[in-house]
């Protein structure tokens, strides 16, 4: 396991590539915008598939007989692999369009902090769990916990965030209005992005519209709810798939990834790489 | 492969020593991070997004409905409305072409079926007397000249009947001119609002400001295409030309008949036959008169010379009659051929003048729509 040093440096890389995706963004050309797609992409992956092929251990584990041929023929393998890739490229794709569409530039102040904190945190739990966890998955439990801790901090700031920021009036206009309002305000030099980046805002308008139509007249909790659950739900999801893309950089040139490809054959080896 | 020595505190590749380095290695690291992090901070506070401008885009409008279009479909709009114009201004003078022939067709009709009538007339006592006297009259002053010519007038382009046709066919010509101008402007209005449909818009969530550059108002070039409308019916003024007026329309025929004649004569020839013609007229009626007063009137004694006077009166106007009928016989085809040919260049020359006045108003109209389109398209298309 790479140092706590050694994994910030890493996560601000992340972070780094999230400020120039934002950045150029608008400016970039198709295929520029297709490379970063697949290196977000990648990552979100890596670190999708890791969470899937442990679920998936666990529940062999529970229900199939030790030596029964099914536990390694439903191991996750590549069939695993492609859907975990599919969704991955789906969170890749709503991150940059969260990341290309972003106004708020408090926001990156609190994903430098998160990148911070992440592995001083995880580094934190491993200690306090060293006697307890099951030390092929110690490191893994521990990072689980720490991206479950900043990841709701992130969403608690990012609600709030949301929650105050100002927001155009779409309480006297249509619907068709209010999605040409967001879906025109977007501009970029590619049109894939363009395409994109007018979905997403539709979406936004689609969301808004809602918000600003339902909430105020009936006042009672089951619009508000679900007011609220798409606004969190649309966060979590960004926050789930920044914590993923952390996550999958952090593995990266370590054998960590590898870690449970292969039963418990490397049990151990994680440890033998910490400090 | 042996059992491993304990480290001696020098060892510095011992496992305490490694874990000393690597720690301090982390540490290090952990400070670099915490300067890039502090490096980034300051940076994403030092920049925005970089922001792409595409291509200038135009808020088009037309009844209160939104459209959003490029220069290049600007422009193509313009070329559309201004040769949309250009050919309805065509196809209308084809109309208007059949239907004043059509028109003119019917009235000269009717004036060569009085062609008869006027023949009748000139080769009638009454009207050879009114000529002789209106010429004398006419050399003493006492009348204006061209006897004949009002004469053809009257019988030939009757005042209520030839004006009134004329009347009929500039309303019916200018009632078309009107009827397809609305339907150009509406044909042309429908055309923009189908080629425009792809490109409609929902309305703006904020009102976009009237003087903003890139707002395009065509309801204001409707608006202004539909005051040219409104003009042109105000404008629709009676286009009769003054050849097509009744009391010009006969003497310009007179004369074509009189200069066709002269020109069939041989000019000087003709004019000698016409003074022999009413110099052996006066002649043989005065001898004839007088020979036949004297004749028979011989025995009246105190009354002879009322009868020969008389006598002579009769034989007079009887001898006149006769050279009336002779000449009739003679000339009058000749006199109803040039009739018809003179009614022929009157209506040519009619019908040039009703078309010239009315290109002039298919002309102004079209100018006006063109330069009301290129007045409202050529700031956003220089651009």
């Amino acid at each position: 396991m790479r140092s706590v040093g050694a994994q910030t440096i890493m996560l601000l890389g992340l972070v780094t590539l999230l400020w120039l995706l934002f950045l150029y963004a608008r400016v970039w050309t198709t295929p520029v915008a297709l490379g970063v797609w697949l290196v977000l992409t990648a990552l979100v992956a890596r670190g999708l598939f890791l969470r899937a092929r442990l679920r998936r251990r666990a529940w062999l584990q529970m229900y199939l007989h030790p030596g029964s041929t099914l536990v390694s023929r439903l191991g996750g393998g590549p069939v695993l692999l492609v859907l975990q890739t599919v969704l991955a490229a789906a969170l890749a794709l709503l991150l940059m369009v969260t990341m290309a569409g972003s106004s708020n530039p408090l926001m990156w102040f609190w994903l430098i902090g998160s990148a911070l904190l992440l592995p001083l945190l995880a580094r934190g739990f491993e200690r306090v769990l060293a006697a307890h966890a099951n030390p092929a998955l110690l490191a893994e439990l521990a990072w689980r916990l720490s991206s479950v801790v900043v990841g709701v901090g992130l969403l608690l700031i990012f609600t709030l965030q949301a929650y105050v920021h100002n927001y155009p009036d779409f309480t006297a206009v249509t619907l068709e209005q209010a999605v040409w309002h967001l879906v025109n305000q977007q501009q970029a030099r590619s049109e894939a992005t363009l395409a994109v980046l007018q979905g997403a805002a539709a979406a936004e308008g689609v969301r808004l519209w809602l918000a600003q139509q339902l909430l105020p007249t009936p006042a009672g909790s089951l619009w508000q709810a679900l007011g609220w659950a798409l606004l969190l739900a649309q966060e979590a999801l960004f926050v789930w798939s920044y914590l993923l893309a952390c996550r999958g950089i952090v593995l990266m040139a370590t054998a960590q990834g590898r870690l449970h490809t292969r039963g418990g054959e490397n049990n151990g080896s994680s440890h033998a790489e910490s400090p | 492969m042996g059992v491993p020595m304990p480290n001696h505190p020098d060892d510095r590749t011992g496992p305490h020593n490694q874990a000393r380095t690597a720690g301090r290695s982390a540490g290090w690291l952990l400070l670099a991070g915490v300067g890039l992090a502090a490096v980034l901070a300051w940076q994403t506070s030092q920049y925005t997004q970089r922001s792409w401008e595409p291509e200038q885009r135009w808020d088009v409008v037309l009844d209160d409905q939104h459209y959003r279009l490029g220069t290049t479909q600007l422009q193509w709009l313009e070329s559309f409305s201004a040769g949309h114009f250009a050919a309805d201004g065509a196809q209308l003078r084809q109309q208007l072409d059949l239907q004043i022939d059509a028109r003119l067709d019917a009235a000269f009709a009717q004036v060569s079926a009085r062609l008869p009538d006027f023949a009748d007339w000139y080769y009638s006592l009454g009207g050879e007397y009114s000529r002789l006297s209106m010429t004398l009259l006419g050399h003493l002053d006492v009348v204006d000249e061209d006897y004949v010519a009002r004469r053809a007038s009257a019988i030939l382009f009757p005042d209520p009947a030839w004006e009134n046709a004329l009347v009929s066919l500039d309303s019916d010509a200018s009632q078309l001119l009107l009827q397809q101008q609305a339907r150009s402007q509406s044909v042309w209005l429908s055309e923009l609002q189908r080629r425009l449909s792809t490109h409609r818009v929902p309305t703006p969530v904020t009102p976009t400001a009237e003087g903003t550059e890139s707002l395009l108002l065509l309801d204001g070039l409707v608006a202004q295409i539909q005051g040219l409308q409104q003009t042109a019916m105000m404008d629709a003024r009676l286009t009769l030309s003054t050849v097509g007026a009744a009391g010009v329309a006969g003497p310009v025929l007179w004369r074509a008949v009189s200069a066709r004649a002269a020109l069939k004569g041989a000019g000087a020839a003709a004019a000698a036959r016409g003074a022999t013609r009413g110099a052996g007229k006066v002649a043989a009626r005065t001898a004839s008169g007088a020979a036949a007063g004297a004749v028979a009137c011989m025995p009246g004694g105190p009354l002879a010379v009322a009868c020969a006077a008389v006598a002579a009166a009769g034989t007079w106007i009887a001898t006149d009659w006769l050279l009336l009928q002779v000449d009739e016989a003679l000339n009058r085809d000749e006199l109803l051929a040039g009739l018809e040919d003179g009614l022929a260049a009157l209506r040519v020359e009619l019908k040039a003048e009703l078309m010239l006045a009315y290109d002039e108003r298919i002309a102004a109209w079209q100018q006006s729509a063109n330069a009301q389109i290129e007045g409202t398209f050529s700031p956003y298309s220089a651009r």
